[in-house]
């Protein structure tokens, strides 16, 4: 009789097993050979933007040759008699080692975007700042950027090259939506300084500003 | 003595690492929702990390902004969006070190006033500063990578949301038809439009129109008071008269929180005359004409 007792006790502990045990998945399955039961497997994946900079660009009046007195060239310091105008392309660009994929190209900084969000809008923009201090004798507007036909295959920014303002405004082109979904996508812009004016008084000193970059997806 | 104490004073300079150019950020999600009654609050997480195994130190903006005729974010100064919420909302680290690994996650609380009604937004910029200027090298620009973050707050129970079609066009380019479709928020929510692009072939006596292409543009936002337009395409290899474009979209869950609207689609062969012929006949040569005999 114990023994009777004690089985079905134990049979009575196993048929009550927590339900909870048996609710996730396929439930219990008995019989003959073979049983199947399943499990669903659930993946989340967070809507992620994201931006990589990597880096800096410096122009050294110091190192341009000095210029023709009868012709302008571009990367001539200071700038001929005969300009109207010039370019001045940076000198002293400085990129982080070790990042993946290939250097950026001579006057082009460094860009990745990702976001993974397949819906809705990407805004590329930037901007540029005020000189921290006094000023080279022109106004950070001077800086232009134009995107890299190189290590830039979604065609990211300016076609041609674009003054930046103080203000964000649009950059991005190409198709964004197909942007960075894996792996980051490189956008790297190229940069110079466009002097249209023979009136600028050039300030000795050094001078930097901030360009800021924005991504948003909405 | 003189050049110990010179060894030590040099040793310092050397010795201080050079600021890396390199700067990224990573956030998640790309947009927060916070819905609550008026006088209530909601909050929500950002997360927020390197993009790379550095450390970097990030800055928490809000600002404000609104969106264009197609959906592309505009940063605005101060005090120009009516229906701004970047004053009642907050953060709890607005200057903080991201990690070399992991994230950091950032609270963002809004505290919706008593008289809150519909929708408001704001932008939670998030961006990586530069390390401070360093001395010598000419004249240069450091990048802050910055990535932005729509924020929309709802004053749960007050939403009014209210959408009219304001243009519907179709024009075929060759290879594909080219829809827009213009609608403006006439409520006090954002909403959130859904639907799809329609060809569809007139329908015979007694039949349903049959479908020839769709397809489904990417959501989109629509803000209150805006004017949106979506765009889709839909491919149409070999042209075919008198298709008309279709636009279903929907906003909301219940059947009255739709848009509809259709159009003639500009470009398309008109459709033929009775007999099936795209042109008139050739004319015939006249009785007596000489015909050439071909050799």
């Amino acid at each position: 009789m114990r023994n009777f007792v004690k089985i079905l006790v134990l049979s009575t502990l196993v048929l009550a097993l927590p339900t909870a045990l048996l609710a996730a998945g396929g439930g219990l399955h008995v019989g003959a050979s073979p049983q199947q039961s399943t499990s669903t497997l659930t993946v989340t994946i967070p809507g992620v933007v994201g931006i990589d900079i990597e880096t800096d660009v410096k122009w050294d009046f110091s190192l341009y040759p000095a210029p023709s007195p009868t012709s302008c060239t571009d990367d001539t310091f200071p700038p001929s008699p005969a300009c109207i105008d010039i370019h001045y392309y940076p000198n002293a660009e400085s990129t982080t080692g070790g990042h993946p994929g290939p250097n950026p190209s001579d006057n082009a900084i460094y860009m990745s975007l990702f976001c993974n969000k397949a819906t809705g809008t990407i805004d590329i923009q930037a901007s540029v700042g005020s000189w921290d201090h006094d000023s080279p004798g022109f106004d950070t507007t001077a800086v232009q950027i134009q995107r890299d036909s190189s290590n830039n295959a979604q065609s990211v920014g300016p076609t041609a090259w674009t003054n930046l303002t103080s203000s964000l405004q649009n950059i991005g082109a190409g198709n964004l939506n197909t942007l960075g979904r894996f792996p980051w996508t490189r956008a790297d812009q190229l940069f110079r300084i466009y002097l249209p004016s023979a009136d600028i008084t050039f300030n000795e000193g050094t001078y930097t500003t901030t360009a800021t970059f924005q991504i948003s997806k909405t | 003595m003189k050049r110990f104490v010179l060894v030590l004073l040099i040793l310092p300079l050397l010795l201080r690492p050079l600021p890396a150019p390199a700067r990224g950020i990573l956030a998640s999600p790309v947009q927060l929702g916070l819905v609550a009654p008026p006088g209530g609050a909601a909050s929500d997480v950002v997360k927020v990390s390197s993009s790379k195994e550095e450390k970097n130190r990030i800055r928490a903006l809000l600002l404000d902004f609104t969106k264009d005729e197609m959906g592309r974010l505009q940063v605005l100064p101060d005090g120009q969006n009516p229906r701004s919420c970047k004053g009642w909302l907050s953060v709890d680290q607005a200057d903080f070190l991201t990690p070399e690994t992991g994230s950091v996650e950032v609270r963002v609380t809004a505290h919706l006033p008593p008289d809150a009604r519909g929708s408001y937004w704001a932008l939670l910029a998030l961006e990586v500063m530069p390390p401070p200027r360093t001395e010598g090298g000419g004249t240069g620009v450091v990048f802050v990578p910055r990535v932005a973050i729509p924020v929309i707050v709802t004053a749960a129970g007050t939403e009014e949301p209210s959408l009219q079609v304001e243009g519907f066009r179709a024009a075929y380019n060759g290879a594909e038809v080219v829809t827009e479709l213009a609608v403006r928020n006439t409520g006090n929510s954002a909403l959130l439009l859904k639907g799809a692009f329609t060809l569809e072939r007139p329908a015979a006596p007694g039949s349903l129109p049959e479908e020839v292409a769709s397809q489904e543009p990417d959501p989109a936002t629509s803000y209150p008071g805006s004017l949106l337009r979506v765009r889709g395409k839909l491919a149409l290899p070999l042209p075919e008269p008198g298709l008309t474009a279709h636009a279903y979209f929907r906003y909301g869950p219940s059947p009255a929180q739709a848009v509809e609207a259709a159009s003639e689609v500009e470009g398309l062969p008109s459709a033929p005359p009775d007999g099936g012929r795209l042109a008139p006949p050739a004319p015939l040569p006249s009785a007596g004409t000489p015909q050439e005999k071909t050799k």
